[in-house]
């Protein structure tokens, strides 16, 4: 019988139909759900074999500026800035955040999002009718009338102390309500800050290896043979990404070129 | 719907298993389909390092894995609970496209003990029958450990495993797992080199008068040539491997074992994209024979591909619901205690322990397999009775070890979750001060079989397909918390005599949680047993009340043992092979008699 070789066929064809979408290589999904119309293809699927391309900072993608404030003010508390160095405000978490959830599907194009929509209990998972960016768009107005009625003010004014407690409140599960998923918001924005504070800055945050010299990772190398025996001493090679080193993302990102 | 031309065989799923299979039968001369629902991936482009070394990419969107959106189940505790869908990738995850979950595994490469095949009768002897509770619904294996022995050393020479042998043909070797059963031979390769943390671990263990030894690796030690002429490389310990493809041709995967000759040969014909749907099933009773295989292509196109055998080689999950949906088998019946389809399926009881040591690691530098074992608290390998056991015995055990596997950074600053979760000056300490000097011991324990935790289809939620999600009954129970806490206990113990201050420890008490990653080690649902009353496969995999489907993959387990279970996976799926080659193809019949 005929052999379909490693790239078969109907792969190829595929590109240009099902293939990757300059939005979804910029969010770096490798395997695309073609959502709509569509529900049974196979093909909603597709490799993508290359590592998103660098994006120039530039205007938000989904958050409006209020809704920045609060996830700028959130991340400020998360992982503060302080005598020891910058956190995950400055290494630039929120715009990482906001890339996210401008991508397909709101952050949920991979998930299951099939109704019925039952609470469950928690140790069955996400079971809220809402995606990521969806949370996000509905819970962020919800917490700034809560902050002003409780404390005087939208979230993102009040002092420190009052943030942390704030925080803490929609951590602890005090402001959720029927349709108020506080909670939830809470547990997916400390989530989120994380992943845009130690991810590949190619995704818009971990600016200039905040994150990674925060917590002593020397990046992303392909070979460690030479320091295997060396017992943990500490290695003095500059911190390399995808992209190279901090040099070399500044440098891309100026041009605005991409790869 | 559309027909393609017959073959004499047609896989459902074209990873670990699925690989094997096609190799197996095409070098009988047989005409192969494979379908394999996800995309063509080898390690060239695919896994590129410039490419892989993307933690948010392939750990927290799960790039290489099946999403729910593709396919997913629902999942409840118990048969009360009502079952609700698995939205987000979990508690396991499922890789996507040609060499499934063997691109992403760790390669953590065990033999599982002789007495793991014996487990029932092994325990009873031991410590009496009242230490199955009633509702303890696991039991001997139909295969043996010597009969699988060969197959064992037929499967890490194609992976080149680096191991120490710590037993052969009953000669115990210093260095080596002194409890492992009788090998044929060496393992292929040298053990991995060892890391300031895994001898840290090799000598308290030895102080303890444990017996440490290194991990049976699925990364090459040195460069290695299989018996199927395909090369690896040695292993550059880059850290990016549970998780990720290896660029580096390190580690193994059906792309650097089986798959650059199977796809050479003119018997064999793989269609990526495609997803078998159901089993085309015809007769009744004795004359009960799949006659081939319903497919959807990437086009959207429904086809029928006929064939006379059918072999299923998807993942666990997906084994049994193929299975379910099609009416291949009797579907299991908790309550009446009928049917063999779903039942025994069980997962893996993972645990550790965390600790901090003034040493500095480099904790970045690593591999899956990089780690010193204990093997003294598995299986019954240590007597379950007091003083050792305080209170109730239980049945099983696992491995205990410390792994240097590459930790990446998002991971490591993430601690708790939900009303836990650490956030503000004290997740920055953390982030700022334990990532370096921060070690796991943890435990790889068994997981029993129970009448009331099986797979079957679920009344409500469909996939994109109109097929019913197959729903997941299972929680932990107390035999297996028990065996747990015991095993985490000496995770405890040994982390503290190697220095370390205790941080936190994680013996998965309460509820099964679903959102929290632990392994993708799921088993039974079909497995295979000695009789068709125990069972929905004989010891060669095939269906006992359909003997031209073959079902492979740890679907075939009857309970998990405490250890990873591909090894066991290639070794069964070869052992019946053999056999399938040998006595099927002249004479299609069943292979067991009833």
């Amino acid at each position: 019988m005929a052999t379909s070789r490693s790239f078969p066929p109907e792969t190829e064809k595929l590109g240009p139909r099902w293939g990757l979408t300059r939005r979804a290589v910029l969010q770096g999904v490798a395997f695309l759900f073609a959502a709509a119309g569509l529900p049974r293809v196979a093909s909603a699927i597709t490799r993508a074999i290359a590592p998103p391309p660098l994006q120039k900072i530039g205007p938000l993608e989904f958050l409006t500026e209020a809704e920045y404030a609060f996830v700028a003010a959130a991340c400020a508390r998360f992982v503060p800035a302080d005598e020891t160095g910058p956190g995950a405000l400055e290494a630039d978490a929120p715009r990482y955040i906001d890339r996210k959830l401008a991508a397909p599907g709101g952050g949920a194009a991979a998930w299951y999002m099939d109704g019925p929509f039952e609470p469950g209990v928690t140790t069955q998972g996400w079971q809220v009718d809402l995606t990521p960016a969806a949370l996000y768009r509905q819970t962020i107005p919800q917490m700034n009338d809560a902050a002003k009625t409780r404390l005087g003010a939208e979230f993102a004014e009040l002092p420190a102390n009052d943030q942390d407690a704030f925080l803490m409140s929609m951590q602890k599960k005090e402001l959720d309500a029927d349709g108020v998923y506080a909670s939830l918001l809470f547990a997916a924005m400390l989530g989120d800050a994380i992943e845009g504070l130690m991810s590949d800055p190619l995704y818009g945050g971990n600016k200039d290896f905040i994150g990674w010299k925060m917590i002593g990772f020397p990046g992303t190398r392909y070979n460690w043979l030479p320091w295997l025996d060396r017992e943990g001493e500490p290695i003095d090679l500059p911190i390399v990404g995808m992209y190279g080193t901090a040099e070399d993302y500044a440098a891309r990102m100026r041009k605005g070129t991409g790869r | 719907m559309r027909h393609k031309p017959p073959v004499d065989a047609v896989i459902c799923g074209f990873g670990a298993t699925g690989v094997l299979v096609a190799e197996a039968l095409t070098r009988a001369g047989l005409s192969v389909v494979a379908l394999e629902r996800g995309p063509m991936l080898n390690t060239a482009p695919d896994f590129q390092p410039s490419v892989m070394q993307d933690e948010l990419r392939f750990q927290n969107r799960h790039g290489l894995m099946v999403q729910p959106r593709l396919s997913t189940q629902t999942f409840r505790h118990t048969m009360s609970e009502t079952a609700l869908p698995i939205r987000q990738v979990g508690a396991w995850q499922i890789g996507l496209g040609v060499g499934g979950s063997a691109v992403h595994w760790a390669g953590q490469c065990f033999r599982y003990s002789p007495d793991e095949f014996r487990l029932r009768s092994q325990f009873e002897r031991q410590y009496g029958p009242d230490i199955f509770p009633e509702e303890m619904t696991s039991q001997d294996w139909a295969v043996s450990y010597d009969e699988l022995e060969p197959y064992y050393d037929r499967f890490e020479k194609l992976l080149g495993v680096s191991g120490q042998a710590g037993n052969i043909k009953g000669r115990i070797i210093e260095g080596g797992n002194p409890f492992e059963g009788p090998r044929s031979d060496e393992y292929p390769n040298p053990p991995l080199a060892r890391v300031k943390a895994t001898r840290m671990f090799d000598k308290t263990a030895r102080e303890q008068g444990l017996n440490p030894y290194p991990c049976p690796a699925a990364q090459a030690s040195q460069a290695y040539t299989n018996p199927l002429g395909v090369r690896m490389g040695p292993c550059t310990f880059c850290g990016y491997c549970s998780g990720y493809g290896c660029g580096n041709y390190s580690k193994s995967s059906p792309q650097t074992s089986v798959l650059p000759v199977v796809l050479e040969r003119p018997g064999l014909e793989l269609r990526t994209l495609s997803v078998a749907t159901r089993i085309l099933m015809s007769g009744k009773g004795k004359n009960r024979r799949a006659t081939g295989v319903v497919y959807v292509d990437a086009e959207n196109q429904e086809w029928v591909q006929p064939a006379e055998m059918v072999f299923v080689c998807a993942f666990t999950m997906d084994n049994v619901h193929l299975l379910l949906v099609s009416g291949a088998g009797t579907p299991y019946d908790p309550v009446a205690g009928t049917g063999q389809i779903g039942r025994n399926y069980a997962f893996q009881i993972w645990g550790y322990a965390n600790f901090l040591f003034k040493e500095r690691f480099n904790p970045f530098i690593g591999a899956g397999a990089l780690g010193q074992i204990v093997d003294n608290y598995n299986c019954d390998n240590f007597d379950h009775e007091e003083p050792l056991v305080t209170g109730k015995p239980f049945v099983g055990g696992g491995y205990v070890a410390l792994f240097q596997y590459g930790t990446p950074p998002i991971a490591a600053s993430s601690f708790g979750s939900g009303e836990t979760a650490v956030w503000g000056a004290e997740l920055k300490r953390k982030i700022r001060e334990e990532y370096l000097h921060m070690q796991q011991v943890q435990s790889m324990g068994a997981n029993q079989s129970y009448r009331d935790v099986f797979l079957d289809l679920d009344p409500t939620y469909k996939d994109r397909f109109g097929r019913p999600l197959l729903r997941v009954t299972y929680d932990i129970k107390p035999n297996d918390h028990r065996m747990s806490n015991f095993l985490v206990d000496r995770c405890v113990d040994i982390g503290r005599a190697m220095g370390g201050t205790l941080l936190d420890r994680n013996s998965r008490e309460g509820h099964f949680d679903i959102t929290e990653f632990q392994t993708t080690h799921n088993c039974g649902g079909a497995i295979q047993s000695a009789t068709p009353d125990a069972g929905a496969v004989n010891k060669f995999g095939q269906m006992w009340e359909v003997p031209n489907i073959f079902v492979y993959g740890a679907s075939q387990f009857p309970q998990n043992a405490g250890r990873n279970p591909t090894d066991t996976v290639g070794a069964t799926t070869l052992f019946g092979l053999d056999e399938v080659t040998r006595r099927y193809l002249p004479s299609p019949a069943p292979l067991v008699d009833t």
